[in-house]
């Protein structure tokens, strides 16, 4: 990850903060001024890591606007639910979330499989939401098996800084490896293809070029699927993308945002 | 060399025709994604589409280097795009021919605005994102015209000498910034359409001064300067020649450049006066080569010139070397 040497003045800094969704305690990086921004940015991790992961590019973001990284109940700081959600779960606890921190017209970030959440909460809840980023999102029907997930995923591994792969290390151990596998099975599941023509929220699909699980042409049709999307490609890139390129992608996402 | 630029992206200007038409063609061929910017718009989509083809994405922006604010647009457009800026070169330039104290003054000025404020405002759009990035290369294609001058081209002259000078004060500045190079080019005479493009006051039409050195060549000098920065390449042996001489007697050679180019860069052919594509873009001219080169018709005596000056450096340079000892 390529670390900051200068904040900018008047950018926030990272805080924690707690809200209480349904009975289940919900932690999140926030990077908030006051007073806050509108539109605020909600980055959503995939799996099966936490917010620390999104905070590179949460950090840049948060030039632009106020942003809120929470680990999803079960992950990271959060309580763990009694039983391990399934997307639509992971959905109704991210809009419930969104409510009990106050957040209104959100652009709903997400990276892999946060990109399902972000899909499925938009769903339930569209009216929370005014944009979605979309970085690098799965889950390729072409690939909806488990041996080729797995494959793919340790391509994905060789891309990965070292300083990725012990986050990954600790925030697997914090949600526990059955927690892990379940959300797995519940993410190959997850038919994002047919939800995608429903959302008419105007969209950023983000893919890097080195990027060993979502292919190009997935993408594409991602883009095809929603009602108004558009794509962005970047060169170099990879899949964990806010963490290892957060300064590129921080800017195909200002640009976005600036002018749509 | 190729593959240190893949994926990289490159901002070319002047890229309709010529030198900066070559370059995006070379940079696309190492897999890097480019972006061009000049006046003529059509040219720019069939070099975007020869790009593309090339398995590179390209973006296209008409514009006029002189035109600081879309400069700046341009390089907030590409980051936004792609995310990253890796290099940006600075090429876009124009020539008035004819003597000093005749030429129409409002051309001599135009010359040094699109020469020098070209490259001023190219490297001011794209130096505050290297700097937020770490990293990058601003490419200055100056001439050998920085550092030896030729008559009836003054505003030329000028132009590129100033762009030498401000290319080392750049680099002198981005001394805090070790990610960030600042390369300048120095070709010879190169084969491209830009001395018919030049606005003349002569009576007699321009012409490249022989040998012309192939526009592909300056491009391969670009992107080695894009994947291995150093602070000045040279193209064409007979450029390097020209330098080494200007170093051992700059007096001497100064005079015989007057004498080569007064002969060299006008043919007998008479001329209407013309400004050129100096405040329009002309229609002709489209290509890489400008026609100039013609295979192996180097006169006799000139390489038994050249010779002779090379041997003359080699002396003189052994001298040099043997003084400091």
């Amino acid at each position: 990850m390529v670390s900051r040497q200068t904040t900018p003045i008047g950018a926030p800094s990272c805080h924690w903060r707690e809200h209480d969704v349904d009975g289940v305690r919900v932690a999140a990086r926030t990077w908030v001024t006051d007073p806050p921004r509108p539109e605020p940015i909600v980055a959503v991790h995939g799996l099966v890591v936490s917010s620390a992961y999104m905070a590179p590019l949460a950090d840049r973001l948060s030039d632009h606007r106020d942003v809120w990284a929470p680990d999803l109940p079960g992950f990271g700081a959060s309580d763990k639910p009694d039983h391990v959600l399934d997307v639509r779960e992971l959905g109704r606890a991210l809009a419930g979330w969104i409510d009990a921190a106050g957040l209104r017209d959100v652009v709903l970030l997400g990276n892999s499989f946060g990109c399902q959440i972000v899909a499925e909460t938009t769903l339930q809840r569209p009216d929370l939401v005014s944009r979605m980023v979309l970085l690098g999102p799965t889950m390729q029907p072409r690939l909806r098996s488990v041996p080729k997930q797995l494959r793919r995923w340790r391509k994905e591994q060789k891309t990965q800084s070292a300083r990725l792969k012990a986050l990954q290390v600790r925030d697997y151990a914090k949600a526990g490896i059955p927690r892990a596998i379940t959300t797995f099975r519940h993410a190959l599941h997850d038919r994002i293809e047919d939800k995608l023509p429903l959302l008419e929220q105007p969209t950023l699909v983000v893919r890097g070029t080195d990027d060993p699980i979502v292919e190009q042409d997935w993408v594409e049709t991602v883009v095809g699927l929603l009602p108004d999307a558009e794509l962005a490609v970047l060169p170099g890139a990879t899949h964990a993308i806010n963490h290892e390129q957060p300064a590129q992608t921080a800017r195909a996402v200002g640009r976005f945002l600036h002018t749509r | 060399m190729a593959k240190k630029i893949k994926d990289h992206v490159v901002v070319v200007t002047g890229a309709s025709s010529g030198i900066g038409r070559a370059t995006a063609l070379a940079c696309a061929e190492a897999g890097a994604h480019v972006v061009v910017i000049a006046r003529r718009k059509e040219l720019l989509e069939s070099l975007a589409a020869e790009c593309r083809g090339k398995g590179v994405q390209a973006l296209v922006f008409p514009a006029d280097v002189t035109d600081a604010e879309a400069m700046d647009h341009i390089a907030a457009e590409t980051v936004g795009t792609f995310g990253r800026l890796d290099a940006w070169v600075n090429n876009a330039a124009v020539i008035q021919y004819g003597r000093f104290e005749e030429v129409p003054l409002d051309e001599w000025h135009r010359v040094i605005e699109v020469n020098v404020y070209g490259t001023v405002n190219g490297a001011r759009a794209a130096i505050p994102w290297m700097r937020e990035q770490g990293r990058g290369v601003v490419v200055n294609v100056a001439s050998v015209l920085s550092k030896i001058a030729s008559p009836f081209q003054s505003a030329y002259v000028t132009s590129k000498f100033a762009i030498r000078g401000l290319s080392d004060s750049i680099r002198q500045e981005l001394s805090d910034a070790p990610g960030i190079d600042v390369v300048t080019i120095l070709p010879g005479a190169i084969d491209t359409p830009f001395f018919q493009h030049g606005a003349n006051h002569m009576g007699l039409q321009a012409r490249a001064p022989d040998p012309t050195i192939d526009a592909r060549r300056v491009a391969a000098a670009i992107v080695s300067g894009i994947a291995k920065p150093r602070r000045e390449i040279v193209v064409g042996a007979s450029t390097k020649l020209g330098l080494a001489n200007d170093r051992l007697a700059p007096g001497l050679t100064e005079k015989a450049a007057a004498k080569q180019m007064a002969d060299e860069q006008f043919s007998e052919e008479p001329a209407e006066p013309t400004s050129g594509n100096l405040f329009e873009p002309m229609a002709d001219g489209d290509g890489i080569s400008g026609g100039w080169q013609r295979e192996g018709k180097t006169p006799a005596m000139k390489v038994v010139g050249i010779a002779a000056l090379a041997g003359a450096a080699a002396v003189g340079v052994l001298a040099r070397s043997r003084s400091d000892e």
